[in-house]
Protein backbone atom coordinates (compact mmCIF):
# COMPACT_ATOMS: atom_id res chain seq x y z
CA UNK A 1 0.00 0.00 0.00
CA UNK A 2 1.51 3.35 -0.81
CA UNK A 3 1.15 5.98 1.86
CA UNK A 4 1.76 9.48 1.47
CA UNK A 5 3.51 11.12 4.48
CA UNK A 6 0.54 12.58 5.71
CA UNK A 7 -1.68 9.86 5.58
CA UNK A 8 0.85 7.77 7.68
CA UNK A 9 2.09 10.61 9.95
CA UNK A 10 -1.97 10.91 10.82
CA UNK A 11 -2.39 7.09 10.80
CA UNK A 12 0.39 7.11 13.54
CA UNK A 13 -1.83 9.39 15.98
CA UNK A 14 -4.81 6.80 14.92
CA UNK A 15 -6.85 8.73 12.92
CA UNK A 16 -8.89 7.97 10.29
CA UNK A 17 -7.19 8.65 6.55
CA UNK A 18 -8.62 8.80 3.66
CA UNK A 19 -8.38 8.97 -0.13
CA UNK A 20 -11.32 9.84 -3.01
CA UNK A 21 -10.32 9.44 -6.68
CA UNK A 22 -13.20 12.02 -8.35
CA UNK A 23 -12.95 12.92 -11.68
CA UNK A 24 -12.99 16.92 -11.65
CA UNK A 25 -16.21 18.22 -11.41
CA UNK A 26 -18.61 15.79 -12.10
CA UNK A 27 -21.84 15.58 -10.41
CA UNK A 28 -21.35 12.25 -8.41
CA UNK A 29 -17.91 12.95 -7.70
CA UNK A 30 -18.47 15.99 -6.00
CA UNK A 31 -21.22 14.65 -4.10
CA UNK A 32 -19.22 11.65 -2.90
CA UNK A 33 -16.67 14.40 -1.63
CA UNK A 34 -19.46 16.57 0.15
CA UNK A 35 -20.96 13.40 1.52
CA UNK A 36 -17.71 12.38 2.44
CA UNK A 37 -16.64 15.58 4.08
CA UNK A 38 -20.33 15.90 6.02
CA UNK A 39 -19.31 12.21 7.38
CA UNK A 40 -15.63 13.11 8.80
CA UNK A 41 -17.14 15.97 10.21
CA UNK A 42 -19.72 14.88 11.96
CA UNK A 43 -17.76 11.21 13.30
CA UNK A 44 -13.83 12.20 13.50
CA UNK A 45 -13.75 16.03 14.26
CA UNK A 46 -10.17 16.85 14.03
CA UNK A 47 -8.88 13.86 13.71
CA UNK A 48 -9.24 12.81 10.03
CA UNK A 49 -7.47 13.33 6.69
CA UNK A 50 -9.06 13.45 3.08
CA UNK A 51 -6.77 13.10 0.75
CA UNK A 52 -8.61 13.82 -2.79
CA UNK A 53 -7.24 12.97 -6.78
CA UNK A 54 -8.67 14.08 -9.61
CA UNK A 55 -8.41 10.94 -11.98
CA UNK A 56 -8.68 13.52 -15.12
CA UNK A 57 -5.36 15.08 -13.35
CA UNK A 58 -3.20 12.01 -11.97
CA UNK A 59 -4.70 8.91 -13.48
CA UNK A 60 -1.75 7.23 -12.78
CA UNK A 61 -2.21 7.30 -9.27
CA UNK A 62 -5.74 6.11 -10.02
CA UNK A 63 -4.11 2.68 -11.84
CA UNK A 64 -1.42 2.49 -8.97
CA UNK A 65 -4.01 1.62 -6.27
CA UNK A 66 -5.92 -0.18 -8.94
CA UNK A 67 -9.46 1.80 -9.13
CA UNK A 68 -11.85 1.10 -11.67
CA UNK A 69 -14.29 3.93 -11.97
CA UNK A 70 -14.88 7.56 -9.91
CA UNK A 71 -15.72 8.59 -7.29
CA UNK A 72 -13.97 5.81 -5.12
CA UNK A 73 -13.49 6.40 -1.43
CA UNK A 74 -10.92 4.84 0.16
CA UNK A 75 -10.07 4.18 3.80
CA UNK A 76 -6.58 3.88 4.13
CA UNK A 77 -6.31 3.73 8.05
CA UNK A 78 -7.11 2.41 10.50
CA UNK A 79 -6.69 -1.54 9.25
CA UNK A 80 -8.56 -2.66 7.25
CA UNK A 81 -8.25 -1.29 4.32
CA UNK A 82 -11.94 -0.62 2.83
CA UNK A 83 -13.18 0.78 -0.34
CA UNK A 84 -16.34 2.14 -1.05
CA UNK A 85 -17.50 2.74 -4.49
CA UNK A 86 -20.14 5.60 -5.16
CA UNK A 87 -21.44 8.98 -4.04
CA UNK A 88 -21.88 7.89 -0.21
CA UNK A 89 -25.50 8.53 -0.57
CA UNK A 90 -26.72 6.06 1.23
CA UNK A 91 -25.11 6.69 4.67
CA UNK A 92 -26.46 4.14 6.74
CA UNK A 93 -24.39 1.50 4.52
CA UNK A 94 -21.19 3.45 4.78
CA UNK A 95 -21.35 4.18 8.36
CA UNK A 96 -22.11 0.03 8.68
CA UNK A 97 -19.48 -0.67 6.28
CA UNK A 98 -16.72 1.41 8.32
CA UNK A 99 -18.24 -0.33 12.11
CA UNK A 100 -19.52 2.92 13.11
CA UNK A 101 -22.63 3.80 15.23
CA UNK A 102 -25.70 4.02 12.79
CA UNK A 103 -28.38 7.41 13.30
CA UNK A 104 -30.93 4.89 14.27
CA UNK A 105 -29.44 3.09 17.14
CA UNK A 106 -27.96 6.62 18.35
CA UNK A 107 -31.37 8.06 18.53
CA UNK A 108 -33.36 4.28 19.61
CA UNK A 109 -30.30 4.42 22.27
CA UNK B 1 -22.71 2.14 -3.70
CA UNK B 2 -20.66 -0.38 -2.71
CA UNK B 3 -17.67 -1.43 -0.08
CA UNK B 4 -14.86 -3.96 0.09
CA UNK B 5 -13.08 -4.77 2.15
CA UNK B 6 -9.49 -5.66 1.71
CA UNK B 7 -8.60 -9.39 3.44
CA UNK B 8 -5.84 -9.68 6.09
CA UNK B 9 -2.90 -8.41 4.39
CA UNK B 10 -0.51 -11.83 5.58
CA UNK B 11 -1.27 -15.04 4.32
CA UNK B 12 0.13 -18.35 4.84
CA UNK B 13 1.16 -18.78 1.20
CA UNK B 14 1.65 -17.42 -1.69
CA UNK B 15 -0.70 -19.10 -3.67
CA UNK B 16 -3.39 -18.04 -0.98
CA UNK B 17 -2.23 -14.73 -1.30
CA UNK B 18 -2.88 -14.79 -4.67
CA UNK B 19 -6.43 -16.32 -5.03
CA UNK B 20 -7.84 -13.65 -2.39
CA UNK B 21 -5.79 -10.66 -4.51
CA UNK B 22 -7.41 -11.84 -7.49
CA UNK B 23 -11.33 -12.34 -5.48
CA UNK B 24 -10.77 -8.99 -4.09
CA UNK B 25 -9.86 -7.50 -7.54
CA UNK B 26 -13.05 -9.32 -8.72
CA UNK B 27 -15.22 -8.50 -5.81
CA UNK B 28 -14.37 -4.78 -6.61
CA UNK B 29 -15.29 -5.06 -10.38
CA UNK B 30 -18.41 -6.74 -8.91
CA UNK B 31 -19.52 -3.36 -6.79
CA UNK B 32 -17.95 -0.97 -9.80
CA UNK B 33 -20.29 -2.45 -11.92
CA UNK B 34 -23.13 -2.21 -9.30
CA UNK B 35 -22.43 1.30 -8.41
CA UNK B 36 -22.24 1.59 -12.09
CA UNK B 37 -26.15 0.47 -12.51
CA UNK B 38 -27.05 2.95 -9.60
CA UNK B 39 -25.73 5.96 -11.54
CA UNK B 40 -23.22 6.69 -9.25
CA UNK B 41 -20.34 6.10 -11.16
CA UNK B 42 -18.84 9.26 -13.32
CA UNK B 43 -16.24 7.77 -15.17
CA UNK B 44 -14.01 4.63 -15.68
CA UNK B 45 -9.92 4.11 -15.29
CA UNK B 46 -9.07 2.47 -18.36
CA UNK B 47 -5.99 0.65 -19.21
CA UNK B 48 -2.90 3.29 -19.25
CA UNK B 49 -4.85 5.45 -17.35
CA UNK B 50 -7.16 6.80 -19.89
CA UNK B 51 -10.54 8.55 -18.18
CA UNK B 52 -13.70 7.58 -20.23
CA UNK B 53 -16.48 10.01 -18.74
CA UNK B 54 -19.96 8.80 -18.57
CA UNK B 55 -22.35 9.79 -20.35
CA UNK B 56 -25.02 10.29 -17.52
CA UNK B 57 -22.95 13.50 -15.93
CA UNK B 58 -22.68 15.22 -18.99
CA UNK B 59 -26.79 14.79 -19.41
CA UNK B 60 -26.61 16.22 -15.62
CA UNK B 61 -25.05 18.91 -16.86
CA UNK B 62 -27.41 19.55 -19.27
CA UNK B 63 -30.73 18.54 -17.06
CA UNK B 64 -29.05 21.97 -15.23
CA UNK B 65 -28.93 24.07 -17.70
CA UNK B 66 -32.18 23.25 -18.83
CA UNK B 67 -33.59 24.11 -15.35
CA UNK B 68 -31.70 27.39 -15.34
CA UNK B 69 -33.48 28.34 -18.44
CA UNK B 70 -36.42 27.30 -16.66
CA UNK B 71 -35.94 29.34 -13.75
CA UNK B 72 -35.11 32.64 -16.48
CA UNK B 73 -38.25 31.85 -17.88
CA UNK B 74 -40.12 32.00 -14.82
CA UNK B 75 -39.08 35.22 -13.92
CA UNK B 76 -41.47 38.25 -14.67
CA UNK B 77 -39.07 40.45 -16.06
CA UNK B 78 -37.65 40.69 -19.12
CA UNK B 79 -34.08 39.73 -18.62
CA UNK B 80 -31.79 40.97 -21.48
CA UNK B 81 -28.12 40.04 -22.08
CA UNK B 82 -26.14 42.41 -24.17
CA UNK B 83 -22.87 42.50 -25.21
CA UNK B 84 -20.59 45.65 -25.05
CA UNK B 85 -21.45 46.09 -28.78
CA UNK B 86 -25.34 47.00 -27.28
CA UNK B 87 -25.60 43.69 -29.29
CA UNK B 88 -28.55 41.35 -27.04
CA UNK B 89 -27.10 37.76 -27.00
CA UNK B 90 -30.09 36.14 -25.07
CA UNK B 91 -33.32 37.17 -23.79
CA UNK B 92 -35.61 35.09 -21.45
CA UNK B 93 -39.17 33.81 -22.27
CA UNK B 94 -40.71 37.04 -20.70
CA UNK B 95 -40.20 39.04 -23.52
CA UNK B 96 -42.76 37.83 -25.80
CA UNK B 97 -45.37 38.43 -22.89
CA UNK B 98 -43.85 41.77 -22.11
CA UNK B 99 -43.55 43.31 -25.79
CA UNK B 100 -44.52 40.50 -27.91
CA UNK B 101 -41.50 39.29 -29.50
CA UNK B 102 -40.24 35.94 -29.74
CA UNK B 103 -36.91 35.69 -28.01
CA UNK B 104 -35.11 34.41 -31.56
CA UNK B 105 -36.72 37.78 -32.97
CA UNK B 106 -34.02 40.20 -30.68
CA UNK B 107 -31.56 37.98 -30.40
CA UNK B 108 -28.83 39.42 -32.64
CA UNK B 109 -30.33 43.00 -32.38
CA UNK B 110 -28.85 45.93 -31.41
CA UNK B 111 -30.91 46.94 -27.98
CA UNK B 112 -31.05 50.81 -29.02
CA UNK B 113 -32.40 50.59 -32.18
CA UNK B 114 -35.32 49.54 -29.93
CA UNK B 115 -35.08 52.16 -27.59
CA UNK B 116 -37.02 55.77 -28.27
CA UNK B 117 -34.48 58.16 -30.17
CA UNK B 118 -35.44 60.36 -27.11
CA UNK B 119 -34.05 58.28 -24.59
CA UNK B 120 -31.11 56.84 -26.43
CA UNK B 121 -28.90 58.87 -24.35
CA UNK B 122 -29.70 57.96 -21.22
CA UNK B 123 -29.79 54.78 -21.63
CA UNK B 124 -26.53 54.50 -23.66
CA UNK B 125 -25.21 56.29 -20.87
CA UNK B 126 -26.26 53.90 -18.04
CA UNK B 127 -25.23 51.27 -20.38
CA UNK B 128 -21.57 52.74 -21.02
CA UNK B 129 -20.67 53.34 -17.06
CA UNK B 130 -22.26 49.75 -16.24
CA UNK B 131 -20.12 48.37 -18.68
CA UNK B 132 -16.78 49.66 -18.53
CA UNK B 133 -17.42 49.45 -14.81
CA UNK B 134 -17.63 52.94 -13.82
CA UNK B 135 -21.23 52.08 -11.97
CA UNK B 136 -21.70 48.83 -10.21
CA UNK B 137 -25.28 48.88 -11.61
CA UNK B 138 -27.88 51.71 -12.94
CA UNK B 139 -31.87 52.41 -13.01
CA UNK B 140 -33.07 54.10 -15.87
CA UNK B 141 -36.30 54.18 -17.60
CA UNK B 142 -37.03 54.73 -21.28
CA UNK B 143 -39.30 53.66 -23.70
CA UNK B 144 -39.07 49.97 -25.19
CA UNK B 145 -40.41 49.35 -29.26
CA UNK B 146 -43.12 46.58 -28.93
CA UNK B 147 -43.76 43.97 -31.44
CA UNK B 148 -46.87 46.33 -32.52
CA UNK B 149 -44.98 49.25 -33.35
CA UNK B 150 -45.85 50.56 -29.44
CA UNK B 151 -43.36 52.59 -27.31
CA UNK B 152 -43.31 51.06 -23.78
CA UNK B 153 -42.36 52.66 -20.78
CA UNK B 154 -39.58 50.34 -19.06
CA UNK B 155 -37.99 50.45 -15.73
CA UNK B 156 -34.53 49.35 -16.64
CA UNK B 157 -31.99 47.75 -13.77
CA UNK B 158 -28.47 47.08 -15.10
CA UNK B 159 -25.81 44.93 -14.07
CA UNK B 160 -23.04 42.62 -15.05
CA UNK B 161 -22.49 38.94 -14.23
CA UNK B 162 -18.78 38.63 -13.41
CA UNK B 163 -18.30 35.53 -12.95
CA UNK B 164 -19.94 33.81 -15.78
CA UNK B 165 -19.56 36.80 -18.95
CA UNK B 166 -17.36 39.59 -17.66
CA UNK B 167 -18.02 41.86 -20.69
CA UNK B 168 -22.01 41.52 -20.48
CA UNK B 169 -24.55 43.85 -19.18
CA UNK B 170 -28.15 42.63 -17.68
CA UNK B 171 -31.01 44.34 -18.72
CA UNK B 172 -33.79 43.66 -16.17
CA UNK B 173 -36.99 45.44 -17.85
CA UNK B 174 -40.01 45.79 -16.37
CA UNK B 175 -43.17 47.67 -17.47
CA UNK B 176 -43.65 50.88 -15.93
CA UNK B 177 -47.96 50.52 -14.98
CA UNK B 178 -48.03 53.42 -12.57
CA UNK B 179 -48.00 56.29 -15.45
CA UNK B 180 -50.88 57.26 -17.59
CA UNK B 181 -48.57 57.31 -20.43
CA UNK B 182 -47.49 53.40 -20.20
CA UNK B 183 -47.72 53.08 -23.83
CA UNK B 184 -47.64 55.10 -26.33
CA UNK B 185 -47.34 55.40 -30.33
CA UNK B 186 -43.96 54.68 -32.17
CA UNK B 187 -42.32 57.45 -34.23
CA UNK B 188 -43.85 57.44 -38.17
CA UNK B 189 -41.19 55.73 -39.42
CA UNK B 190 -40.75 52.71 -37.28
CA UNK B 191 -44.98 52.12 -36.72
CA UNK B 192 -45.13 51.78 -40.24
CA UNK B 193 -47.93 54.12 -42.27
CA UNK B 194 -48.23 57.69 -43.54
CA UNK B 195 -46.38 60.31 -41.53
CA UNK B 196 -49.28 62.91 -40.05
CA UNK B 197 -48.68 66.16 -42.03
CA UNK B 198 -46.58 67.85 -39.20
CA UNK B 199 -45.10 71.47 -39.30
CA UNK B 200 -41.80 70.76 -38.50
CA UNK B 201 -41.67 67.47 -40.12
CA UNK B 202 -42.70 69.36 -43.64
CA UNK B 203 -40.09 71.91 -42.46
CA UNK B 204 -37.09 69.05 -42.25
CA UNK B 205 -37.87 67.83 -45.63
CA UNK B 206 -38.12 70.85 -46.83
CA UNK B 207 -34.49 72.14 -45.88
CA UNK B 208 -33.07 68.99 -46.43
CA UNK B 209 -34.33 68.86 -50.10
CA UNK B 210 -33.41 72.79 -50.71
CA UNK B 211 -29.58 71.91 -49.32
CA UNK B 212 -29.12 69.12 -51.82
CA UNK B 213 -29.07 71.41 -55.23
CA UNK B 214 -26.27 73.53 -53.64
CA UNK B 215 -23.72 70.69 -53.18
CA UNK B 216 -22.96 70.67 -56.85
CA UNK B 217 -23.25 74.54 -57.54
CA UNK B 218 -20.91 74.86 -54.88
CA UNK B 219 -18.36 72.34 -56.35
CA UNK B 220 -19.37 73.88 -59.95
CA UNK B 221 -18.00 77.34 -58.46
CA UNK B 222 -14.75 75.94 -56.99
CA UNK B 223 -13.63 74.95 -60.66
CA UNK B 224 -14.55 77.87 -62.02
CA UNK B 225 -12.61 79.40 -59.71
CA UNK B 226 -9.36 77.75 -60.32
CA UNK B 227 -9.58 78.04 -64.24
CA UNK B 228 -7.52 80.74 -65.68
CA UNK B 229 -9.98 81.32 -67.81
CA UNK B 230 -12.19 83.12 -65.88
CA UNK B 231 -9.76 84.98 -63.42
CA UNK B 232 -11.26 88.40 -64.28
CA UNK B 233 -14.72 86.87 -62.83
CA UNK B 234 -12.96 85.37 -59.83
CA UNK B 235 -14.82 88.28 -57.68
CA UNK B 236 -18.15 87.56 -58.57
CA UNK B 237 -17.68 83.91 -58.30
CA UNK B 238 -16.23 84.30 -54.81
CA UNK B 239 -19.49 86.17 -53.74
CA UNK B 240 -21.37 83.72 -55.77
CA UNK B 241 -19.72 81.08 -53.43
CA UNK B 242 -20.46 83.05 -50.42
CA UNK B 243 -23.94 83.06 -50.71
CA UNK B 244 -24.54 79.56 -51.80
CA UNK B 245 -22.54 78.37 -48.53
CA UNK B 246 -24.49 80.68 -46.10
CA UNK B 247 -27.68 79.71 -48.23
CA UNK B 248 -26.48 75.79 -47.07
CA UNK B 249 -25.58 77.27 -43.80
CA UNK B 250 -29.13 78.16 -42.85
CA UNK B 251 -30.55 75.86 -44.40
CA UNK B 252 -28.83 73.34 -42.24
CA UNK B 253 -29.65 75.32 -39.26
CA UNK B 254 -33.56 75.28 -40.30
CA UNK B 255 -33.11 71.35 -40.68
CA UNK B 256 -31.73 71.05 -37.14
CA UNK B 257 -34.30 73.51 -35.92
CA UNK B 258 -37.04 71.01 -37.29
CA UNK B 259 -35.06 67.93 -35.90
CA UNK B 260 -34.74 69.44 -32.57
CA UNK B 261 -38.58 70.57 -32.48
CA UNK B 262 -39.60 66.95 -32.93
CA UNK B 263 -37.21 66.14 -30.38
CA UNK B 264 -35.35 63.64 -33.42
CA UNK B 265 -31.63 64.39 -32.44
CA UNK B 266 -29.93 61.65 -33.13
CA UNK B 267 -26.50 61.04 -31.06
CA UNK B 268 -23.40 59.24 -31.57
CA UNK B 269 -22.09 59.43 -28.19
CA UNK B 270 -18.72 58.81 -27.22
CA UNK B 271 -16.42 59.42 -24.55
CA UNK B 272 -14.99 62.87 -25.35
CA UNK B 273 -12.91 65.97 -23.46
CA UNK B 274 -14.70 68.69 -23.44
CA UNK B 275 -12.14 70.83 -22.82
CA UNK B 276 -10.64 69.69 -26.64
CA UNK B 277 -14.06 70.57 -27.98
CA UNK B 278 -14.02 74.36 -26.68
CA UNK B 279 -10.31 74.67 -28.00
CA UNK B 280 -11.60 72.69 -31.35
CA UNK B 281 -14.35 75.31 -31.65
CA UNK B 282 -12.13 78.35 -30.73
CA UNK B 283 -9.93 77.25 -33.92
CA UNK B 284 -12.99 76.68 -36.26
CA UNK B 285 -14.40 80.45 -35.03
CA UNK B 286 -10.86 81.69 -35.23
CA UNK B 287 -10.77 83.76 -38.34
CA UNK B 288 -14.18 85.27 -37.27
CA UNK B 289 -12.72 85.97 -33.68
CA UNK B 290 -9.63 88.10 -35.39
CA UNK B 291 -11.66 89.63 -37.64
CA UNK B 292 -13.55 91.31 -35.28
CA UNK B 293 -10.39 91.63 -33.26
CA UNK B 294 -11.62 89.80 -30.46
CA UNK B 295 -9.63 88.62 -27.49
CA UNK B 296 -10.24 85.57 -25.85
CA UNK B 297 -9.04 84.31 -22.23
CA UNK B 298 -9.41 80.91 -21.35
CA UNK B 299 -10.07 79.33 -18.00
CA UNK B 300 -10.20 75.49 -18.42
CA UNK B 301 -9.69 75.09 -14.60
CA UNK B 302 -12.17 71.98 -14.25
CA UNK B 303 -10.45 68.74 -12.91
CA UNK B 304 -13.29 66.34 -14.74
CA UNK B 305 -13.74 67.21 -18.37
CA UNK B 306 -14.63 64.06 -20.19
CA UNK B 307 -18.37 63.84 -21.17
CA UNK B 308 -20.48 61.50 -22.83
CA UNK B 309 -21.64 63.40 -26.28
CA UNK B 310 -21.85 63.56 -29.69
CA UNK B 311 -18.41 64.78 -30.84
CA UNK B 312 -19.90 67.39 -33.77
CA UNK B 313 -23.15 68.32 -31.95
CA UNK B 314 -21.30 69.11 -28.60
CA UNK B 315 -19.07 71.69 -30.75
CA UNK B 316 -22.33 72.52 -32.64
CA UNK B 317 -23.66 73.81 -29.44
CA UNK B 318 -20.17 75.72 -28.29
CA UNK B 319 -19.86 76.92 -31.27
CA UNK B 320 -22.95 78.35 -31.24
CA UNK B 321 -22.53 80.06 -28.20
CA UNK B 322 -19.08 81.69 -29.55
CA UNK B 323 -20.64 82.69 -32.52
CA UNK B 324 -23.26 84.27 -30.14
CA UNK B 325 -20.82 85.93 -27.87
CA UNK B 326 -18.39 87.43 -30.66
CA UNK B 327 -21.78 88.45 -33.00
CA UNK B 328 -23.07 90.70 -29.67
CA UNK B 329 -19.32 91.87 -29.08
CA UNK B 330 -18.24 95.41 -29.94
CA UNK B 331 -15.31 95.47 -32.20
CA UNK B 332 -12.20 94.83 -29.91
CA UNK B 333 -14.03 93.60 -27.02
CA UNK B 334 -13.13 90.31 -25.20
CA UNK B 335 -15.10 86.89 -24.46
CA UNK B 336 -14.37 84.53 -21.74
CA UNK B 337 -14.68 81.13 -21.50
CA UNK B 338 -14.05 78.83 -18.26
CA UNK B 339 -14.86 75.45 -17.09
CA UNK B 340 -15.72 74.31 -13.45
CA UNK B 341 -16.70 71.04 -11.78
CA UNK B 342 -19.35 73.01 -10.12
CA UNK B 343 -20.47 69.80 -8.28
CA UNK B 344 -20.03 66.24 -8.27
CA UNK B 345 -19.98 64.80 -11.87
CA UNK B 346 -20.86 67.73 -13.09
CA UNK B 347 -19.13 70.24 -15.27
CA UNK B 348 -20.21 73.85 -16.25
CA UNK B 349 -19.19 75.65 -19.19
CA UNK B 350 -19.28 79.61 -18.79
CA UNK B 351 -19.38 81.71 -22.13
CA UNK B 352 -19.30 85.32 -21.13
CA UNK B 353 -19.24 88.08 -23.18
CA UNK B 354 -19.11 92.11 -22.19
CA UNK B 355 -20.90 92.88 -24.74
CA UNK B 356 -24.64 94.65 -25.73
CA UNK B 357 -26.76 92.41 -22.82
CA UNK B 358 -30.06 91.35 -22.34
CA UNK B 359 -32.90 93.36 -20.66
CA UNK B 360 -34.22 90.98 -17.94
CA UNK B 361 -37.81 91.40 -19.86
CA UNK B 362 -35.94 89.26 -23.16
CA UNK B 363 -34.12 86.97 -20.86
CA UNK B 364 -36.82 84.37 -20.90
CA UNK B 365 -37.32 84.39 -24.58
CA UNK B 366 -33.70 83.96 -25.19
CA UNK B 367 -33.58 80.32 -26.49
CA UNK B 368 -37.36 81.01 -28.45
CA UNK B 369 -36.92 80.39 -31.65
CA UNK B 370 -36.59 83.88 -34.04
CA UNK B 371 -36.06 85.77 -31.31
CA UNK B 372 -33.47 88.00 -31.80
CA UNK B 373 -34.25 91.19 -29.21
CA UNK B 374 -35.54 93.50 -30.82
CA UNK B 375 -36.42 94.07 -34.48
CA UNK B 376 -33.45 96.92 -34.96
CA UNK B 377 -31.26 93.64 -33.96
CA UNK B 378 -32.40 91.41 -36.37
CA UNK B 379 -31.38 93.89 -38.87
CA UNK B 380 -27.82 94.63 -37.32
CA UNK B 381 -27.26 91.02 -36.37
CA UNK B 382 -28.38 88.72 -39.35
CA UNK B 383 -29.34 85.25 -39.19
CA UNK B 384 -32.23 83.42 -38.62
CA UNK B 385 -31.95 83.35 -34.99
CA UNK B 386 -32.27 79.51 -34.67
CA UNK B 387 -28.69 79.36 -33.06
CA UNK B 388 -29.39 79.54 -29.35
CA UNK B 389 -32.49 77.50 -29.77
CA UNK B 390 -30.67 74.70 -31.39
CA UNK B 391 -28.06 75.26 -28.82
CA UNK B 392 -30.33 74.51 -25.92
CA UNK B 393 -32.34 71.41 -28.03
CA UNK B 394 -29.07 70.00 -28.60
CA UNK B 395 -27.91 70.05 -24.96
CA UNK B 396 -30.87 69.08 -23.87
CA UNK B 397 -30.50 65.63 -25.86
CA UNK B 398 -27.35 65.56 -24.24
CA UNK B 399 -29.09 65.24 -20.73
CA UNK B 400 -27.70 68.90 -19.89
CA UNK B 401 -28.70 72.13 -19.50
CA UNK B 402 -27.84 75.59 -21.02
CA UNK B 403 -28.90 78.88 -19.43
CA UNK B 404 -28.51 82.25 -19.85
CA UNK B 405 -27.81 85.62 -17.04
CA UNK B 406 -27.30 89.16 -17.94
CA UNK B 407 -27.03 91.91 -15.72
CA UNK B 408 -29.05 94.07 -17.99
CA UNK B 409 -28.73 95.91 -21.24
CA UNK B 410 -24.72 96.60 -22.30
CA UNK B 411 -23.77 94.32 -19.34
CA UNK B 412 -23.03 91.10 -21.56
CA UNK B 413 -24.31 87.76 -21.07
CA UNK B 414 -23.04 84.73 -19.91
CA UNK B 415 -23.74 81.35 -20.97
CA UNK B 416 -23.75 78.49 -19.00
CA UNK B 417 -23.61 74.64 -20.56
CA UNK B 418 -24.03 72.56 -17.52
CA UNK B 419 -22.89 68.81 -18.81
CA UNK B 420 -22.71 65.55 -16.69
CA UNK B 421 -18.99 64.04 -16.53
CA UNK B 422 -18.22 59.95 -17.01
CA UNK B 423 -14.94 58.87 -14.54
CA UNK B 424 -12.01 59.60 -16.66
CA UNK B 425 -10.17 56.08 -18.29
CA UNK B 426 -7.07 57.70 -18.09
CA UNK B 427 -5.23 60.53 -15.87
Amino acid sequence: MNSSPAASNAASHGAYVFQIYVAGGAPNSVQALANLYALCREYFPGSHRIEVIDVLKEPLRALEEVILVTPTVVKVSPAPRQQIIGNLSQEEEVLRALGLPQKEQKENG
Amino acid sequence: MSVVTEAPPFHPTHHVGKAAALALRLAEAENALHALTLGQVDAIIGPGGKTYLLRPAQELLRQSERQQQALLDSVADVLTVVNRGGVILSVNRAVRRVLGYAPEEVVGNTLFKLIHDADISVAYSAFFNVVEGYHESATVRFRHLTRDGLYCWMEATLGKLPDVSPKCVVFSLRPITNTSKGVEPALPETAGGQPPPDKDRFLAMLSHELRIPLTPVLFGVAELQADVRFAEARPTLAMIGRNIELQARLLEELNDFAAVGQHKVRLRLEAIDAHEAVRFVLEICGSEIAEAAIEVRLDLAASESMVLADSLRLQQVMWNLVKNAVKFSPRGGSISIASVNDAPGGLALEFADHGVGIVPELLPLVFDPLQQGDDSMQHRYGGLGLGLFIAKGLTEAHHGTLTVASAGRGQGATFRLGLKTIAQTTR
